[in-house]
């Protein structure tokens, strides 16, 4: 279990959502509309709950899973380990 | 394998299921194999993306595509009214559960969003062939008192009536099912180099 840095946290299709935007290492955007409380604030940034698949230690780099599809079709992506937080380490 | 009513139960006793309000206090919202969700108080629409009165289409597939901006500019929300939101035929929304939903990276649990044969055979269907539930939906572990996520519904009513949508109406049922064996570690173990270097 992990958090991924929002890049960007705009409006959503109702009151309580927002659509967040992170980037995948290849500096790919994804796009999710998520409940705003389902982000945590931590130091000015917001951040996503995702799952950890792996962690590529060589590449600095962490296999993650979003907690739904983004709106690319995205469920699955390679993240810099350097966006993350909290993270736990990958199953085994 | 389905859950039927008795493993849900068991699956909502042991956290590996959460669902906010607790259908455990509602028999109603059961069957042998599903629970009943209802239906909030808001919806959305797209409205038609134009330039100058001249239609332009979306491109989910560009690299360019900015989904924040297409939500900005052409989404509009509705809140249903106390007398409800009469949906016209052929028409389409997004819509979201009452009931928060949390599904546990690790429960080995999925679940499906299927509609009601009551509305269906009205025309009015609740998901546009993206019904499944992944595992990790709704769960934030740091926030031990979050309740989950609502499940969003793509509502489209393909008959010929209008249908008054009203806030709590029975709307969609939620099926679980067990994943069986564990899900794989993810493409050889290793990110593979393929953009610029991070």
């Amino acid at each position: 279990m992990a958090l991924i840095r929002c890049d960007q946290v705009s409006k959503g299709m109702r009151s309580s959502e927002r659509t967040v935007v992170v980037s995948d290492a290849y500096g790919r955007r994804e796009y999710l509309r998520v409940e705003e409380d389902f982000l945590t604030l931590h130091e000015g940034k917001y951040w996503l709950p995702v799952g950890v698949i792996n962690e590529d230690k060589n590449h600095g780099a962490v296999l993650i899973e979003l907690p739904q599809e983004s709106e690319s079709g995205t469920n699955r992506l390679w993240a810099k380990l350097s966006d993350l937080l909290e993270m736990d380490p990958a199953p085994v | 394998m389905i859950l039927s009513d008795r493993e849900i139960r068991a699956a909502l006793d042991r956290e590996s299921v959460k669902i906010a309000p607790d259908p455990r206090l509602d028999a109603s919202v059961w069957s042998s194999t599903a629970i009943d969700l209802h239906l909030d108080d808001e919806l959305a629409y797209w409205e038609s993306p134009s330039v100058g009165g001249v239609s332009i289409s979306v491109q989910p597939s560009d690299k360019n595509y900015n989904y924040a901006e297409l939500v900005e500019q052409w989404s509009r929300p509705i809140k249903i009214a106390d007398e409800g939101f009469p949906m016209k035929p052929h028409a389409f929304l997004l819509g979201w559960t009452i009931e928060k939903v949390q599904l546990p990276h690790r429960s080995r649990i999925a679940a499906r969003v299927e509609g009601k044969s009551s509305l269906a055979r009205l025309g009015l269907g609740v998901h546009v062939t993206a019904p499944t539930v992944h595992a990790g939906f709704g769960y934030k572990p740091s926030n031990k008192t979050f309740l989950g996520s609502p499940i969003q519904l793509e509502i489209w009513n393909f008959g010929p009536l209008t249908i008054n949508l009203k806030k709590g109406m029975r709307i969609c049922q939620l099926i679980f099912e067990e994943v069986h064996g564990t899900p794989e570690k993810g493409y050889e173990g290793q990110f593979s180099m393929q953009g610029p270097t991070i």
